[in-house]
């Protein structure tokens, strides 16, 4: 029984010492990030994803990094990424180019000069 | 003693210098299964607690990338080694012990149609529920599978988890019966004058065989978790892993004559492999819209029921027994159409476990292998563990991409040649005429090209909300 107990414990301590469990630690920059294009991706034609990244009182931010992955449902398929620097009124166009149709979970992370970030997961589905 | 004149193997691995000796030490097994519990649990840990992105998730990738990836490769080049090394069989042995054995598995119930139920029923649940995109889905699962084996272990004797639920067990079964080993005996004449049996019976150390087949009797790798506990029990040294031809099993002419759950279960085995690269291209969700507006519902696992249904069990069954009373009227033939299915669905063993490993090994393995890598990184991140640096995401495939296609295309026309051959072979043994073979073949080349413009169709991947 002590075992169990010990075991638990341990299981407890581990799941506690995950940094995607702590709330307030996964970055700890006070950004807004919003996906304002596409609306609705299609595979044709030369794509983008515009970013729009404001700060905690609305000001728009242009100087921060963007990251974005793109993450099909299924385990093991390659991501898409893509990176862009420098905004104009918060506004970042990042070219990106899907892979495939189906639904997709874009992770888009915007990193300040300070090294602080924030991050946001948008949910779209991809068609012809 | 009259001897049975079987030569004995030619090749065989547990004879071989130091993976011989290993196979049969006492808890060569053991070794395997700790393994895999260990890699099992972590699953559990991630799939419960960690990232709930699935390409993300040591759960998730570990399941739908390697677990299946690895299985095709190890039925393909050696045997049912996934079976061998069965972490959830660990709470089974302790069921066992705690059980004393338990009471006989219902007679009504030794067969396969309960495993066939279990089959479709987790395939249907994996397309309804996206069982692929949820990490916590597949955590649970997993855990199913630890508690199934251990009830089952507690009530019932001969292992009935892994022979006649499991539907892993029933997956590598079917696909085992072309794998190229198969437990054997070096001499038969060392078996007739056996008294102890030692190998299905057990001894006072060593387990015997959990599916309780008898080594010498053994003509078929179906039931056969490879757990090798029949070489470790025999007294005499006797029981072998023998290499084989792997078409030899399914051209036999006495392969299951009479047994519709079998011969069913590898046809559904074949229709399913079409069935599940179907629901992961974008026809699938045009038939899915469209039954929606004419059946005027929303409820997707309704529809996924009847799109599935009909793939899945309809069509086996129905073109099987077509199949086979084409065959009879071509041929002017009047057996059984039991008998006449029992003929040639074994045949179908060689294209299904094909459309499974161009789809399973092929594609998903081959393109995101190296995913595991990155995956596990941000795991040690995220634990605090930084030794192994910032995951690299862009890690993914172990071919070029170009080389996919053709290697799922080789593996299709690999396997259907093999069917072909098999169905000529099997006809040839009881001397039935080509016209009797042509419904058959017909069946079998419109499978085939049917997993052919599936594989070639782009894929198109949901399971978001």
């Amino acid at each position: 029984m002590k075992r169990v107990i010990f075991l638990v414990m341990l299981l407890l301590l581990m799941v506690g010492c995950r940094q995607s469990q702590q709330e307030g630690e996964a970055g700890t920059a006070e950004l807004t990030i919003e996906l304002m294009e596409p609306a609705a991706p299609t595979m044709s034609g030369d794509t983008e994803m515009v970013v729009r990244v404001t700060d905690a009182a609305g000001t728009a931010v242009d100087d921060a990094t963007i990251n974005i992955k793109g993450d099909m449902t299924h385990a093991g398929m390659m991501p898409v990424l893509a990176n862009a620097a420098g905004g104009s009124d918060g506004l970042y166009a990042v070219p990106f180019a899907w892979t495939m149709t189906g639904d997709w979970v874009v992770t888009v992370r915007a990193t300040l000069l300070d090294g602080t970030w924030s991050e946001q997961q948008f949910d779209l589905t991809v068609s012809e | 003693m009259t001897s049975l004149h079987q030569p004995a193997p030619r090749y065989d691995l547990l004879q071989a210098p130091l993976i011989g000796r290993l196979l049969r030490w006492r808890w060569g097994r053991l070794v395997g299964q700790l393994l895999l519990l260990a890699v099992a649990l972590l699953m559990l840990f991630d799939g419960f607690t960690g990232p709930k992105l699935a390409p993300t998730n040591i759960a998730t990738v570990v399941t739908w990338v390697h677990y299946r990836g690895f299985v095709m490769f190890a039925l393909l080049l050696v045997g049912n080694l996934f079976c061998m090394s069965c972490p959830f069989t660990l709470p089974r042995t302790l069921a066992k012990r705690l059980s004393g054995n338990g009471r006989r598995w219902p007679r009504r119930l030794r067969n396969k149609w309960i495993a066939i139920t279990v089959l479709l029923l987790f395939f249907w649940l994996y397309e309804w529920l996206d069982l692929w995109a949820s990490p916590l889905l597949t955590a649970w699962i997993i855990l199913a599978y630890f508690v199934a084996a251990f009830v089952l272990e507690a009530f019932f004797a001969e292992s009935p988890f892994c022979k006649y639920v499991c539907p892993l067990g029933t997956f590598n079964f079917v696909s085992s019966t072309i794998s190229p080993l198969q437990i054997s005996v070096r001499s038969q004449d060392t078996c007739h004058t056996c008294v102890g049996k030692e190998c299905v019976n057990g001894s006072t150390a060593v387990l015997g065989c959990g599916t309780e087949l008898f080594a010498p009797q053994i003509k078929s790798n179906l039931d056969c978790t490879l757990c090798l506990d029949c070489a470790r029990a025999c007294p005499h040294d006797n029981v072998a892993l023998a290499w084989r031809n792997p078409l030899a099993e399914v051209s036999r002419a006495d392969t299951w004559p009479r047994r519709w759950d079998v011969n069913l279960l590898i046809l559904i085995f074949a229709f399913t492999g079409v069935g599940n690269a179907f629901g992961m291209v974008p026809p699938v969700y045009q038939l899915e819209a469209w039954l929606m507006g004419v059946l005027q519902t929303n409820n997707e696992g309704l529809i996924l029921l009847l799109v599935f249904g009909v793939l899945d069990l309809l069509l086996p069954v129905g073109l099987g027994v077509v199949a086979a009373w084409g065959s009879r009227k071509l041929s002017q033939n009047h057996e059984s159409l039991r008998l006449n299915v029992a003929r040639y669905a074994p045949a179908f063993a060689p294209l299904a476990f094909a459309i499974w490993f161009a789809h399973y090994a092929g594609f998903h393995f081959l393109t995101g292998a190296l995913a595991i890598i990155p995956v596990l990184q941000n795991f040690l991140l995220d634990v605090g563990i930084s030794w192994f640096g910032q995951p690299n995401w862009a890690l993914g495939p172990l071919l070029p991409m170009s080389w996919i296609d053709p290697f799922e295309l080789l593996a299709l026309l690999v396997g259907t040649a093999a069917s072909l051959h098999v169905v000529g072979e099997r006809a040839r043994l009881v001397r039935d005429e080509f016209a009797a073979q042509l419904p058959w073949i017909f069946l079998l080349l419109v499978l085939a090209v049917s997993a052919l413009v599936i594989m070639y169709l782009p894929m198109e991947m949901r399971g978001v909300g």
